[in-house]
């Protein structure tokens, strides 16, 4: 340690005097070449991290974000451009690539750890490292994307309808491209839809539950409906969030009237929550839906729109002794945030008033093929959505 | 006379190993480390001022 410091002494007497031995020409010539030779081969140091070969250097690119992004445009396409790993990770701003450089460093430690080293490790980490990269894209409007793709190089009347239509109005917004485009270039996550269970969940939870005649309920999930209560083979299926009323029971089985209205052209099937709206409460088969001991028939109208005539019908039916809610706000608050918390993973989800009920069946349509949705979530989603729009709203817009 | 050469000599030493000292290793690991450091403040400031904008 005293030798050590000796050693610096020395070092500064000399460094902090004029040089005798060395002329000022060999120190400053000196000096250049080695701040050129320094700054070429930093510079060349830090492309070589900025290559694929190097990002892929590591087992859990190579094997994960690699292979994904090889069935996707971004790797073949009939152009031949091709989108390399920092085209899209790293910022191209000399500031914001040291950033970036240096938040990478941290890759190093979980290298170290072996943070993700395995398949399974990857995948249980995958949604926390989309949504760092997701918010980064935020934050800047997607600025790596729009490095290639610029909304004012687009050809709008090149695109399908439906793209037109979206890229126009996204144009118009500057909005950022992974608003919508998320999982392009690798698989998305595995979102968790686990707000779904959650409603076979209270439904489970209520058996037992004894029943008030005369009392409104709400179904929870897709729920099977009978003609009487013994019955085995059912005659429809009330969809989740649709209200009934208890007016009789016998062993394990419900007695309900629904009200609700049906076209009155064709079979009548698909019964309706509302005039000339579709939300669906329930779908019955062809015997069903003709079956007049079934129902009363009630007020009769003719939409406008569609000239088709609708009918207010009110059918009696049996349902299994099972978990059914009586505040619909329950249902529905489960209901918003499964649609704030899926359908927010990939955009900025429209309020609910945005569209009017029958609007949203398409809307909604459109989008379930991106989500994994299970049938309970999905219409009580949709009904959530169709019951809140701007036909029930008071602040539509 | 013959000291004061070797002790001219031994200055004459000192000054070029100090001399690539501080060219090949010093000041480029200074560099390095500097701009790591630059990187390293951006990173933070993104975390506590938010990430970039465009």
């Amino acid at each position: 340690m005293k030798k050590l410091f000796s050693m610096i002494a020395r070092f500064w007497r000399v460094f902090n005097k004029p040089s005798k031995h060395i002329s000022l020409g060999i120190v400053t010539c000196g000096a250049f070449l080695a701040g050129i030779i320094f700054w070429g081969g930093f510079n060349t140091a830090l492309e070589a991290t900025n290559t694929e070969a190097f990002c892929i250097s590591c087992h859990s690119m190579k094997e994960n974000n690699y292979e994904e992004i090889q069935s996707t445009i971004h790797w073949s396409n009939r152009s031949g451009v091709r989108a390399t790993c920092p085209d899209c990770h790293v910022p191209h701003k000399w500031s914001d690539k040291m950033a970036a450089k240096a938040r990478a460093s941290k890759d190093v430690f979980g290298w170290l750890l072996g943070t993700v080293n395995t398949k399974e490790k990857f995948e249980s980490k995958r949604l926390h490292l989309a949504q760092n990269e997701w918010a980064r894209f935020k934050a800047n409007g997607s600025l790596e994307c729009r490095n290639c793709h610029d909304y004012k190089s687009m050809d709008f009347t090149k695109m399908s309808e439906r793209a037109q239509v979206q890229m126009r109005k996204a144009a118009e917004r500057d909005q950022s491209c992974l608003d919508c485009h998320k999982g392009i270039a690798h698989q998305l996550p595995e979102m968790d839809t686990s707000a779904i269970s959650e409603l076979g969940k209270m439904a489970r939870n209520l058996e037992g539950h004894t029943f008030e005649i005369g009392k409104e309920y709400y179904s929870l999930v897709q729920t099977p409906l009978y003609k009487d209560e013994k019955e085995t083979e059912y005659l429809g299926v009330l969809t989740p969030a649709t209200k009934f009323k208890v007016i009789d029971e016998a062993g394990n089985r419900l007695k309900v009237e629904l009200v609700t209205w049906h076209k009155a052209k064709g079979y009548g099937r698909v019964l309706y929550f509302d005039f000339a709206k579709n939300i669906v409460q329930a779908t019955l088969s062809k015997e069903a839906s003709q079956d007049e001991s079934l129902f009363v028939r009630g007020d009769k109208r003719e939409d406008d729109l569609t000239g088709l005539p609708w009918e207010q019908v009110t059918f009696t039916l049996w349902v299994d002794k099972k978990g059914y809610e009586e505040s619909l706000q329950n249902i529905w608050d489960y209901a918003k945030d499964a649609y704030q918390t899926t359908c927010s993973v990939c955009h900025t989800q429209p309020a609910e008033a945005h569209f009017d009920a029958n609007t949203w069946v398409g809307m909604f349509a459109g989008m379930q093929g991106f989500v994994n949705l299970d049938g309970d979530t999905h219409d009580v989603i949709l009904k959530y959505l169709q019951n809140h729009s701007s036909d029930y709203s008071k602040d539509a817009h | 006379m013959k000291q004061q050469t070797n002790s001219t000599g031994i200055e004459k030493k000192g000054e070029w190993k100090l001399f690539i000292f501080l060219t090949v290793f010093l000041f480029p690991i200074l560099a390095t480390v500097s701009v790591f450091g630059y990187g390293f403040i951006m990173w933070m400031s993104n975390i506590i001022f938010g990430l970039p904008t465009h």
